[in-house]
């Protein structure tokens, strides 16, 4: 599957750094870039969407509220009803809350770790190191996809699963990640005038190794984002996720098999949303790695 | 050569005990066991207990996996209680029916993706380019499943050209023509990601190639365009386009759940899938070694391939640091 390729090539190389001095002229090189501006708008709508779904949806995501499979349009429901009669669009909404918290969640947190596990790796060396990479090395050799399903398989279905499925999966490849830039920071003029200066080796994680590493590892986890994203609402799909009535994206996209013939909208609309929010993690994913990187700036 | 490719062989050994210690850790890590599955709920814990003891799985862990590896080696897969088989009975034609479908995919997959990559280059900057880059990124962000269902509901559902499901038909069904017919759908729906990759990489490495020296060189001697590209530039981007071709396939296998789920496709990951869900952890175990063990031989062909297109990939590690 190409989520698992793009998380292996798409991976930036340039040295990126983040500081608070230059969130500002960051922030503005990325609003320059029409596309993921456009991109970053639309993911805050979805996620304002999503949270505030008491709210803005127009009816109970679990209640019948019109005639099974109703087309959009009629029975005034926008996108029409599922093969329950649910309204799709209150659904959608509903389940943008689970969609997006297994696209953000698990590869947030890896990569939190990754970069504990992966500076501390690169940086310390000799057999920390080798001990760390030769077990990860383990699970470069299971397509990720694998990973993932096997793992959600054996645990109970629910959230929290489809949460560590990820997480476990993708540690390895954020690692590596997070290493290789390390080893090559260490190796900067920088770190040897700071260590000539006498500063702590904590100091020297902490204030030059850290800020060096985690600009291009914020750039990869993001467009990552969109692909755990599309990962785990397979998971949800295979059924290993929230059990009904609650739905996310993948979860309606399953449910609308049933009903596929006469009312392919309640698969359809799921599924477009999960190609359009995975499309704007990668727009932002890219403005972020232009703004953060001043030499790949345009103007 | 030679050298290079014993070299890389004999570092697949230990790859491959990594991947069986992964397998056998991952399914003692499970909630729940087998026995609970077999005796069904009525059971009494004395019952369970002496099934335990039948299965050997009141022994201490390592002594499990070092029996376990063991008959593995023999090639014995061990014995589902559910199915009242041997693994290696069921997992070995499912996945044959997997390899059918993966090198259709595959083969579709880099036709299409290395078509539209050349051509994108070629035409760099141009419309084609970006109206092909615009379908690159929108297949690459395309969930598999979805796309399944969709193409099964238009070309099966409403204009009924290819069957929706399975390998073959129940009446008269079964030769090649038959399969053939049914092979369209998954292969296209699970071709198309794969194809996004290898064009977005054909047309990335192909653009980098073109800008080399020697094509200016040889564009300066007055040498045809379709020359040059085919004998010049194409010929020194293949290296990466071989990797990230030898990756999907390796994914493909990853993917292929979804796929063989979408369409009722008698694969090895159906049977991952359904043995998953009914808790047979011989089969899961048999299953995703078998996976692995493809991915790991496919990853390897591929970097064999690469160090005889170009000998400079030919170090100890193979060209791909970690």
């Amino acid at each position: 599957m190409s989520v698992a390729v793009a998380v292996r090539t798409g991976a930036p190389t340039g040295r990126l750094r983040v500081t608070l001095a230059n969130l500002g002229s960051a922030w503005r090189a990325y609003a320059r870039d029409r596309a993921s501006l456009a991109a970053l708008s639309f993911l805050l709508l979805v996620a304002a969407a999503a949270v505030l779904a008491p709210h803005v949806a127009p009816y109970d995501p679990y209640e019948m509220v019109a005639l099974r499979n109703a087309l959009p349009g009629e029975e005034g429901l926008i996108l029409g009803a599922d093969g329950d009669g649910r309204d799709v669009l209150t659904r959608l909404i509903w389940g943008g809350r689970i969609s997006l918290l297994i696209g953000i969640a698990p590869t947030l947190l890896a990569m939190i770790a990754s970069l504990f596990v992966g500076i501390f790796a690169g940086y310390l060396g000799g057999w920390v190191d080798l001990v760390i990479m030769r077990f990860l090395d383990m699970f470069f050799a299971f397509p990720l996809v694998l990973v993932a399903i096997v793992v959600a398989g054996i645990l109970e279905p629910g959230l929290l699963t489809i949460i560590v499925a990820i997480f476990i999966a993708l540690l390895p490849y954020i690692t590596r990640l997070v290493r290789t830039t390390a080893l090559s920071v260490k190796a900067q003029p920088y770190i040897e005038a700071a260590r000539a200066g006498g500063a702590s080796p904590w100091a020297i994680l902490w204030r030059y190794v850290l800020p060096n590493v985690v600009a291009p590892v914020i750039v990869y986890t993001t467009t990552l984002m969109g692909m755990m994203m599309v990962l785990g609402s397979g998971l949800s799909f295979l059924g290993l996720g929230v059990p009904p009535p609650v739905a996310d994206w993948g979860t309606m996209v399953s449910e609308g098999r049933t009903v596929l013939k006469n009312a392919p909208h309640v698969t359809v609309f799921p599924g477009l949303l999960i190609v359009l929010v995975a499309l704007a993690f990668g727009f932002i994913g890219d403005g972020l790695r232009d703004a953060l990187d001043p030499r790949s700036r345009k103007r | 050569m030679g050298r290079y490719a014993a070299g890389r062989l004999l570092l697949i050994a230990p790859v491959l005990l990594g991947v069986s210690i992964v397998v056998f850790l991952l399914m003692h890590l499970a909630p729940g066991d087998v026995t609970s599955t077999l005796t069904g709920p009525m059971a009494s814990p004395e019952a369970r207990a002496a099934m335990r003891l039948t299965m050997g799985l009141d022994k201490p862990l390592p002594v499990q996996y070092a029996k376990w590896l063991g008959h593995l080696l023999q090639g014995d897969f061990g014995f589902s209680w559910v199915h009242k088989r041997d693994v290696g009975e069921i997992i070995f034609p499912k996945f044959a029916n997997t390899a059918i479908l993966a090198l259709a995919s595959a083969l579709l997959a880099y036709l299409i993706g290395f078509f539209a990559g050349i051509v994108a280059a070629a035409k760099a900057y141009s419309t084609v380019d970006r109206v092909i880059m615009a379908f690159v990124l929108i297949a690459g962000s395309t969930p598999l499943y979805w796309l399944g269902l969709i193409l099964v509901f238009l070309f099966a559902l409403i204009w009924r050209i290819f069957p929706a499901t399975g390998m073959t038909s129940f009446i008269d069904g079964g030769g090649p023509l038959d399969v053939l017919e049914h092979l369209v759908l998954p292969a296209v729906a699970s071709a198309l990601p794969s194809a996004a990759i290898v064009g977005r990489m054909t047309r990335a490495t192909m653009i980098e190639v073109l800008s080399q020296n020697y094509i200016r060189v040889a564009r300066a001697k007055g040498i045809r365009r379709s020359v040059i590209l085919r004998r010049h530039a194409l010929r020194n981007a293949l290296p990466p386009i071989v990797t990230v071709g030898g990756m999907e396939l390796g994914y493909l296998l990853g993917g292929v759940v979804f796929t063989e789920v979408v369409f009722a496709w008698p694969g090895i990951g159906n049977q991952l899938y359904s043995s998953i869900i009914g808790r047979d952890i011989p089969i899961v175990q048999g299953a995703v070694l078998l996976i692995a063990g493809a991915f790991v031989l496919i990853n390897l062909g591929a970097d064999l391939l690469n160090a005889y297109l170009d000998p400079r990939t030919r170090t100890a590690e193979g060209g791909r640091g970690g």
